[in-house]
């Protein structure tokens, strides 16, 4: 929550790429912690709905195909300007896809976004689980922060 | 492919079942440091909370209500010892996360000794259902408050150690051959009492759909409902997890529970997607969507 808070006071408005909480869960929980209304977009892939669009939210479906997030992503970095990326969390996608392809993913993604010198964040929840993906990740991003509980 | 098992199912089960569950939980957290605690306690919180709302104890408005009808239901389990030196410690407060201590296999009690072989309150006999279910309940709601979805790499891995666990005690038997293996997991929940029937199979040319059918699964009809009415994505009906783990070793991944029909009394028909263990974003999906323009 810190992290979301720091990009959006530094950089404005974010692109916030949920896979782990509901967008709606998430637009409570920053109000309530006083993040400005509107300072955040999601592009939501836990809420189990079918795919449609409101002001605030591009709601995909329940774990969508990896390409399918990479394209609804470039698809609303060419239709708003948004100044920063979030990425919540890398960790769900090794839920159901091998570590090589979601470190590759990463890697297009954060590529993409560099290119177009958009900040960016890729969260992780230090698991077993997802232990060679965070050193492959740490390789081609600027910093790596190791968040306390 | 189908297989099919039937068996009885009533308010109890096997208690090895409870201590695999929570043996499970317990050690797969046993490296995430301050973080196990917080999520412990939430479960404690929410395992009470689940009591008093399904009504196997009172509210704990009335401290001595609530701990002398805890008392009995932990003591009617066969918990009696722990929970007594547990309640007596401080009389008329509950602190939440002892309830997951007084249920724990003794040799995960206070960071003991981790095989199961010696464990005193090792499975013998049975338990209520709802203190089974409360476990399920308390563990995913926690992790999906701390965690959300990602937890249910957590969860995969305590299927892990629960099959682990209940090879260990000789509940299920141990077998080289993965389908001979699920076969012993789906007689084992069976008899133990999670549902009364089991029945699974793929569909999908190549196959793409893991589809289960249950009789009489309790699972679904509270747990699972509720978790899923509170928009959780998580899976922790046990049998499925150690199934994901046998399959696993097959090299399947388990995606998420895409159509899901719950019918009164437990009948249920899911199914889930499942993926290879094959590259899901190639080098030319990479070079494809870099050179996308925007």
């Amino acid at each position: 929550m810190d992290a979301v808070k720091y990009f959006s006071e530094r950089f404005g408005m974010g692109l916030y790429i949920t896979l782990n909480k509901p967008s709606a869960v998430l637009q409570e929980m920053f109000e309530r912690s006083g993040l400005a209304h509107g300072n955040l977009v999601y592009l939501d892939s836990i809420t189990n709905t079918t795919e449609h669009r409101t002001e605030s939210c591009q709601f995909l479906g329940r774990m969508r195909e990896l390409t399918d997030l990479c394209i609804a992503l470039a698809k609303m970095i060419s239709e708003a300007k948004f100044q920063f990326v979030f990425v919540d969390s890398v960790s769900t996608l090794l839920i159901y896809n091998d570590p090589k392809s979601v470190a590759r993913f990463c890697h297009t993604v954060t590529e993409k976004l560099r290119s177009l010198n958009l900040p960016a964040a890729l969260v992780l929840v230090e698991m077993e689980e997802g232990k060679d993906v965070a050193a492959q990740l740490a390789q081609f991003c600027d910093a790596y922060v190791k968040a306390a509980n | 492919m189908s297989r099919r098992v039937r068996g009885a199912t009533g308010k109890k089960i096997d208690r090895t079942a409870i201590d695999a569950l929570l043996d499970g939980l317990l050690k797969s957290m046993d490296y995430m440091g301050e973080h196990k605690q917080v999520i412990l306690d939430r479960m404690g919180s929410v395992m009470i909370q689940y009591l008093v709302e399904t009504g196997a104890v009172p509210s704990p408005r009335g401290p001595s209500d609530f701990a002398r009808s805890l008392r009995l239901l932990l003591i009617r389990n066969g918990y009696g010892s722990m929970a007594q030196t547990q309640i007596r410690t401080q009389p008329g407060v509950f602190s939440p996360q002892n309830l997951v201590e007084i249920l724990a296999p003794t040799d995960r009690r206070l960071g003991g000794r981790t095989s199961p072989t010696s464990s005193p309150s090792k499975g013998r006999g049975k338990v209520d259902w709802v203190l089974y279910e409360t476990v399920l309940y308390g563990m995913t709601k926690a992790l999906d408050d701390q965690l959300g979805a990602q937890a249910q790499l957590i969860l995969d891995r305590i299927g892990t150690l629960m099959l682990d666990y209940l090879l260990e005690v000789g509940a299920i038997e141990r077998s080289d051959d993965p389908n001979v293996l699920l076969q012993n997991v789906i007689d084992y929940f069976v008899k133990a009492g999670y549902a009364k029937s089991f029945r699974f199979g793929l569909e999908g040319i190549p196959p793409d759909t893991f589809v289960s059918r249950y009789e009489s699964a309790r699972y679904y009809t509270t747990v699972f409902r509720r978790i899923q009415k509170e928009g959780s994505a998580l899976l922790s009906c046990p049998l499925c997890l150690i199934g994901h783990s046998v399959w696993g070793t097959q090299g399947w991944r388990f995606g998420n529970i895409f159509e899901v029909r719950i019918r009164s009394g437990g009948n249920v028909l899911s199914k889930v997607r499942i993926y290879p263990s094959t590259e899901r974003f190639t080098e030319s999906d990479a070079l494809r969507l870099s050179r996308m323009k925007l």
